[in-house]
This record gives structure tokens, C-alpha cells and sequence, in this order.
């Protein structure tokens, strides 16, 4: 089962938040929950960075991947440009990477990057994305 | 190893394997990082979860093991590495023994008992040679 999926680019402002399915709500806004995501999701990269036992074989710094905790599981992905991508769905699911890479490649970039009215600072209006991710997601085996 | 206490703070380390650039002010701040980034895991849940249980990155893992009492046993290991959890659980039966059971020992004190290390090396080196 996919939970949610959140997009926020370098500053920390979220471009994107979509729930296809959440039973517990913690918070009042949206925003607030968008920024404590962020806010993890940083200092989760700065431990990592700092533990690392050894440096990675692509070279480069060492990357975060994801979380699991007993109920759900947190799927994160960062672009060169500094778009983060995090997926949340059941602890059951595998390794959705490669989704997040798609969804990057062909949405992000053909519906957002390349529209000449979008700017990087503000949330994602383009319809054909929203749509798109939508029915991608839906359409994924783990949706349910 | 990690161990943290329920308020957030360290109460003992100990390292199997060199980690490079870190100072003792590090493993702290790691820890305290670790255990509200925990609770945060837990506030954003989608459904109620009792908090993060494996963290990865792509050179390493970290396994948490949380008590009842709060306490989180954290281990750093290899990907490739499998029962972790296992091992964590051993981490606390002999937590219990040694550190529990010690009449000196103050709850969420750092631990400073020789035969809770003794025993840990020992685990250590039988993960090690499996």
C-alpha cells in the first residue's frame, strides 16, 4: 500500500504532496507536517554522512536510502539539482527506487523542469504532473 | 553500538571497527539526533508506529532494537549483514544481566560495568567468526 509522496527542493519548501491513503493525521496543517518531513529528512542525511564507516564505492559522499519502521516504510531519493523525493508506503513493500526514478525522469522532467512558466521556488501547478504521478502510482503493483 | 536512554542521551558506545572522523561530542550528538529523529519518525506516520527499526544508507545499516522502557539499542553494521536483530536482542538479554542486575548500577546513568563489556566482546566475536 502507498501512503503518501512528497517532493521539496533544496530550500526545504514543498513542491509536491500527494496522499493516496492516510489513516492517522497528527497534524493541524499541512505544512507542519510537510516541514517536520524535511527537517528529518536533513538531519537523517547528516548522520549518515558523519557515520559512514567507509566511503562509498560510486564516490562521492555517502547516501541516505530510506527508512523502515515496524508499520510503514520511507523511500528517499535526491536529484543533482537537490529535489528530494520521499515515498512512504507499508513496511511489505520493496525497494521503490526505481519508481521514484521514473517518476523523476519522465514526469518531473518533462511536465515541470521543462515548463517555462514553472519556477523552482514554487509549489507544482502543472495539471498533466499531477495527473500523470497519479495514475503511475495507482497503476503500481504495491498500490492497493 | 549505541545505547540511548529514555531521555535521548547516550549512555554507552563502543566501536567494533574504526569510524573515522568521529570525536566523542559525535557520538552523542549522533545519538540525541537519533532519538528525535525516532520520535519525529513516529509523528509523521501515516498509521501509528512504534518508530524507525532499520535506517539505510548505501554503505551501512542501522538496526534499532526499542525496550519497553524506551531505551533503543542502536547497532551500525555492513548492508550485507543479516540478523541484526537477533543480535540486538542478545544485546539486551545481556544488558539485562549485567547492567540490570547490578545493585550500583542508577537507571539511564551511563554504564560503566566490566562484565556487560566482557560479555558484549564475546557476542562480537562469535557474530564475527560466523
Amino acid at each position: 500500500m502507498i501512503f503518501n509522496l512528497y517532493m521539496f527542493n533544496r530550500e526545504g519548501k514543498c513542491l509536491f504532496y500527494k496522499e493516496w491513503n492516510r489513516p492517522r493525521k497528527a497534524y493541524k496543517k499541512p505544512e507542519e507536517d510537510q516541514k517536520l518531513v524535511y527537517g528529518m529528512l536533513f538531519s537523517i542525511k547528516s548522520i549518515v554522512q558523519k557515520l559512514s564507516p567507509k566511503a562509498p564505492s560510486h564516490g562521492g559522499a555517502p547516501r541516505f536510502l530510506g527508512f523502515r519502521t515496524d508499520v510503514y516504510k520511507l523511500h528517499y531519493m535526491e536529484t543533482q539539482t537537490g529535489l528530494r523525493f520521499a515515498l512512504l508506503t507499508d513496511a511489505a513493500a520493496d525497494d521503490m527506487h526505481d519508481e521514484l526514478r521514473h517518476i523523476h525522469a519522465h514526469y518531473y522532467v518533462d511536465f515541470v523542469a521543462k515548463n517555462p512558466l514553472q519556477s523552482m521556488s514554487d509549489s507544482i501547478t502543472s495539471d498533466a504532473f499531477v495527473n500523470h504521478v497519479n495514475k503511475y502510482i495507482t497503476s503500481l503493483n504495491s498500490f492497493k | 553500538l549505541f545505547v540511548i536512554n529514555k531521555a535521548g542521551g547516550l549512555i554507552y558506545s563502543k566501536d567494533f571497527a574504526s569510524l573515522p572522523n568521529m570525536s566523542a561530542n559525535d557520538y552523542l550528538r549522533v545519538a540525541s539526533m537519533f532519538h528525535s529523529l525516532h520520535a519525529i519518525s513516529q509523528n509523521i506516520a501515516p498509521i501509528r508506529s512504534g518508530g524507525i527499526e532499520v535506517l539505510s544508507a548505501d554503505t551501512f545499516n542501522i538496526c534499532c532494537f526499542r525496550t519497553a522502557t524506551n531505551i533503543k539499542f542502536l547497532l551500525v553494521v555492513e548492508p550485507s549483514t543479516l540478523g541484526s536483530d537477533t543480535m540486538l536482542k542478545g544485546v539486551y538479554d545481556r544488558y539485562v544481566e549485567y547492567v540490570l542486575k547490578n545493585p550500583f548500577y542508577e537507571v539511564d546513568m551511563p554504564i560503566r560495568c566490566e562484565l556487560f563489556d566482557v560479555e558484549l566482546e564475546k557476542l562480537v566475536a562469535e557474530a564475527n567468526a560466523r
